[in-house]
């Protein structure tokens, strides 16, 4: 009993460590602000007091953004990592997110005006993502071996970013808001009036996690042990593919692609959880994630004044070296 | 218990047919013939993988393949020839994945669930491997590990295909005692795949044969072929 | 070993008279008087032209223009004037020939889709224009088939990279820096190297004598004005905010237009880059708002609805350029962007009824 403990400790450490991290990344920033307009921007907001606007429409949105991008690309990662059985599986390596990416680009592009409006962009990021994830699932009935499925994600990702560069070429040059996003991500596109539609898709995704927590279990013991204690895997894994399409989508619709955390921080939550337990395992990706992402963006502020560093480059340059020496650990 | 009146085994051939028997709760049956002779496609049709070419396999009256995943994973659970362990799952953690069909949605298990496991860990002497991780276990605690799981699971029917292929003879022995003795105490009709003659011999239970030649399921009772005569049937 | 020995001297003394042939000619000019990046030399038989760096101020490159069959000085590329074709990969280059009245010459350009003049236009629908895309990037077996002879670019790259290359094929590429002048003037001088090149040196210095008096004046007609309103210029691009720094060509413009530029004080010829929350900061009761890079008030909300705190924005006083038709002549007529930011910045003394290139958000 003593590790089960131990790991409500590590949660009890996680829970009070995201408020503070995330006090450190709201007070970080270009312009400094004192405590009192933060204590002023949440009792009594006043709109003219530019520091408490930047607070509500910069660091804000900003924050909210890190917390859903950084558990909700970790919840995606573990999904995958479990689905696939496969450590080094993610929304990005898989693909997933470059089919929204894909969608995206196509609906802005239409011209169709509910396509370009914030409810139409969600939707056809989570109708990218959830066809690529269905493409993906139908290769690994294929292919059997983790890294050709591996492989397969990183072509489609390629394939996909070709294709975004192209029909950046031929669409308005001036719009490199989108070119911005689609390139190196970031976490500060979001405005203030956008959180609600955001947080309600976040929730949505967080909430049907809830229900496969028990067929994730079983499905570590692989698939036939699992249709043996009667699971529906076949519904399951097509469950499991919506609800990271749903948190790869939303996110990659705000933020453009983020690297490596949905296959960094899983690995990281299990060293740290040593379980099997998906219901530990999710809320400490949620929270390890979070914590991560808003850790690498508070370097990306801190710096912001002198260089931009898009949030990518960061977690790229902490989770390549991660993956290198997960896949030496497995061949030693 | 299980009927099997008038069956073809076989995926696209016919492997063995099977005239009429009648398998029962509380006995135990080793299942043997050559290999390629379709013990593990057998073992598949009961658990309803794949279905018999012709015929039905009745289970408590009705037909397996009428059952919904839940029924069947509360009637029959499995045991594979390995369990190699996951990384980070607790032997506890595996044992109680035994409930899945008996829990809600979410998993949660009741004092009911407890029980079950907990009476499971004493009948196998499992206290000491409890909080081990299951990759930190020998072949045999893992196997063993993998029949308390199925028994966890409170199925009248446990299946095991091949489960002492990777054991040393001392395991092996153990095993079957220990099955025998689940059938007879748990009253379970458990049916285990072997190609290893002597030990289902020695252990004294009822064999289902598949004739080479007649091209058969046949069931004999405990000590009723010598060796000799099993090998000049079956192999 | 003998043979190794006089090839070195050989070299060592080429190296010398090349060096010594390019000293020669390095002398202050009084042909150009605001353009840092520009000198032109004329000579008896030659005109020579040295292209400098931006950033270092060094010669990078020289350029002898010859009339007759007069022999050029070593270490210069030859062009023989005037010249009969041209490639033009801005549209700066475009507004500067238009000037000349010498559109005629054009072969090339990069992408219609950044051209205005309606005569380049009509020739382009009409396929007698190469379109050769990015400067970066350009299909230079195409530009060697069209035979010209002269190509010039703008340089946005680190370098042009087809320059040797291409000069290899006989075609002289020339960097024009006009873009990275500091000085509006020094911007429109760039138009003497192309009258030199159509052989309308006399046009093209006259032209820019007129406009030279004319900015002249109009920086007078500003400096009466009493008021002196505050400014802001850039947009967002991606993450950060760019905006022109202290000691470009924008900010000398904004300042003799008589009006505070908020990063008056900083350092730099090029740009700043800010982050929103700075701007919005620094900015939040700022007059005026300059070159928003959105064509409308509700395209600019749209991109960033934050952006309806801004002074400006809510007393509609955000003013932005039409695209093409700005970056074609704007260099070539700093005259008439003083004179818009007069008649913006102070109505009460402008004497004229519209702008040339400005025009307000609606």
């Amino acid at each position: 009993m003593g590790s089960k403990t131990n790991n409500k400790l590590v949660i009890v450490i996680l829970v009070t460590l995201l408020p503070i991290i995330a006090f450190i990344h709201l007070s970080s920033g270009t312009i400094s602000i004192g405590f009192s307009d933060f204590y002023s921007a949440l009792t009594n907001f006043d709109a003219q007091s530019t520091n408490q606007l930047i607070i509500k429409e910069f660091r804000f949105p900003r924050l909210i953004m890190g917390i859903i991008a950084g558990g909700g690309l970790s919840i995606a990662g573990l999904l995958m990592q479990t689905l696939f059985n496969n450590p080094l599986a993610g929304p990005n390596i898989l693909g997933i997110n470059s089919g929204a990416s894909l969608f995206v680009a196509f609906s802005l592009m239409s011209g169709v005006p509910f396509f370009s409006s914030d409810f139409g962009t969600i939707i056809s990021a989570l109708l990218g993502a959830f066809a690529f994830g269905l493409l993906i699932l139908a290769f690994s009935m294929v292919v059997k071996s983790n890294v050709s499925l591996l492989l397969i994600g990183i072509m489609l990702g390629s394939f996909t970013g070709a294709f975004v560069s192209i029909l950046q070429a031929v669409s308005n040059p001036e719009d490199l808001k989108m070119f911005i996003m689609w390139a190196m991500g970031s976490l500060q596109q979001v405005e203030f009036s956008q959180l609600p539609i955001i947080f309600i898709f976040f929730l949505i995704g967080l909430i049907s996690c809830l229900f496969v927590v028990k067929s994730l279990n079983t499905l570590v013991l692989g698939e036939n042990q699992a249709l043996m204690l009667g699971i529906k895997v076949k519904y399951i894994r097509i469950f499991l593919i919506a609800i990271t399409a749903i948190l790869t989508g939303l996110i990659t619709a705000f933020c453009g692609p983020i690297a490596f955390v949905g296959l960094a921080v899983p690995n990281i939550v299990k060293l740290l959880f040593k379980t099997q337990s998906h219901r530990t395992l999710l809320i400490g990706s949620l929270l390890v994630g979070s914590i991560f992402l808003l850790i690498c963006d508070i370097f990306v502020q801190l710096v912001e004044s002198t260089i931009h560093i898009p949030i990518n480059a960061i977690t790229s340059i902490i989770g390549a070296p991660f993956v290198i020496i997960i896949v030496l650990k497995r061949l030693v | 218990m299980i009927v099997l009146d008038k069956i073809e085994i076989g995926h696209a051939s016919v492997l063995f047919t099977i005239d009429n028997l009648q398998l029962e709760q509380g006995e135990m049956y080793a299942l043997i013939g050559a290999n390629g002779s379709g013990k593990t496609t057998f073992l598949q049709s009961i658990t309803g993988v794949y279905s018999p070419l012709k015929g039905q396999i009745v289970i408590d009256g009705s037909s397996i393949s009428k059952f919904n995943r839940i029924d069947k994973a509360k009637m029959i659970s499995f045991v594979g020839s390995t369990f190699d362990g996951v990384e980070y799952l607790k032997v506890k953690d595996y044992l109680a994945l035994g409930r899945t069909p008996h829990t809600n949605i979410f998993g949660r298990l009741n004092a009911t669930d407890f029980k079950v496991i907990n009476d499971t860990i004493k009948l196998l002497d499992l206290e000491s491997l409890q909080e081990k991780y299951t990759k930190e276990l020998s072949d045999g605690e893992r196997q063993l590990a993998a029949i308390a799981r199925a028994i966890i699971q409170e199925t009248k029917i446990i299946i095991l295909d091949e489960p002492t292929a990777f054991l040393d003879y001392a395991n092996r022995q153990k095993v079957m005692e220990l099955m025998k003795k689940i059938s007879t105490e748990l009253n379970k009709c458990v049916i285990v795949s072997s190609h290893d003659l002597e030990l289902c011999l020695e252990s004294e239970i009822d064999l289902l044969v598949v004739h080479k030649i007649e091209r058969k399921l046949r069931l004999c009772k405990a000590n009723a072929l010598t060796k000799t005569e099993l090998i000049s049937i079956g192999f | 070993m003998k043979f190794i020995s006089v090839l070195f001297f050989l070299l060592i003394f080429i190296a010398c008279t090349q060096n010594k042939s390019k000293e020669e000619y390095s002398i202050k000019n009084p042909l150009i008087k605001y353009a840092k990046n520009l000198e032109i030399l004329e000579q008896k038989d030659f005109v020579l032209v040295h292209l400098k760096d931006p950033e270092s101020h060094k010669i990078v490159q020289r350029i002898a223009l010859l009339k007759n069959n007069s022999k050029a000085p070593t270490g210069y590329s030859v062009i023989k004037t005037p010249i009969t074709s041209v490639i033009a990969l801005s549209s700066t280059h475009i507004g500067m020939l238009e000037k000349l009245n010498s559109l005629p010459l054009v072969t090339g350009i990069s992408s219609h889709l950044y051209i205005h003049n309606p005569q380049i236009l009509e020739k382009y629908k009409q396929g007698r224009i190469l379109e050769l895309g990015d400067e970066n990037a350009i299909p230079v077996e195409s530009i060697i088939a069209s035979k010209a002879k002269v190509l010039i670019y703008s340089g946005f790259g680190t370098s042009f990279q087809y320059e040797e290359q291409l000069l290899k094929m006989g075609i002289v590429c020339i960097g024009n820096y006009d873009w990275r002048e500091n000085h509006p003037l020094g911007k429109a001088e760039w138009i003497k190297l192309f009258g030199y090149l159509t052989g309308k040196e006399k046009e093209a210095s006259e032209y820019f004598t007129n406009v030279e008096k004319e900015y002249k004046r109009l920086q007078q007609v500003a400096k009466s004005s009493k008021s002196k309103p505050t400014l802001f210029s850039g947009n967002m691009v991606g993450d950060t905010w760019i905006s022109p720094a202290g000691e470009s060509f924008n900010a000398v413009l904004f300042t003799d237009a008589n009006c505070k530029y908020i990063y008056s004080n900083t350092k730099g010829t090029g740009s700043l880059k800010s982050s929103f929350e700075k701007i919005l900061k620094d900015n939040r009761s700022t007059e005026f708002w300059f070159n928003p890079g959105a064509g409308s008030k509700k395209e600019l909300l749209n991109a960033q609805p934050t952006l309806s705190n801004f002074d400006a924005v809510l007393n509609n006083k955000v003013y932005g350029y039409a695209g093409n038709e700005f970056w074609e002549r704007s260099a070539i007529e700093p005259h008439h962007v003083l004179s818009d930011l007069i008649h913006i910045l102070h109505p009460e003394i402008s004497d004229k009824r519209n702008n040339y290139f400005y025009k307000q958000l609606k």
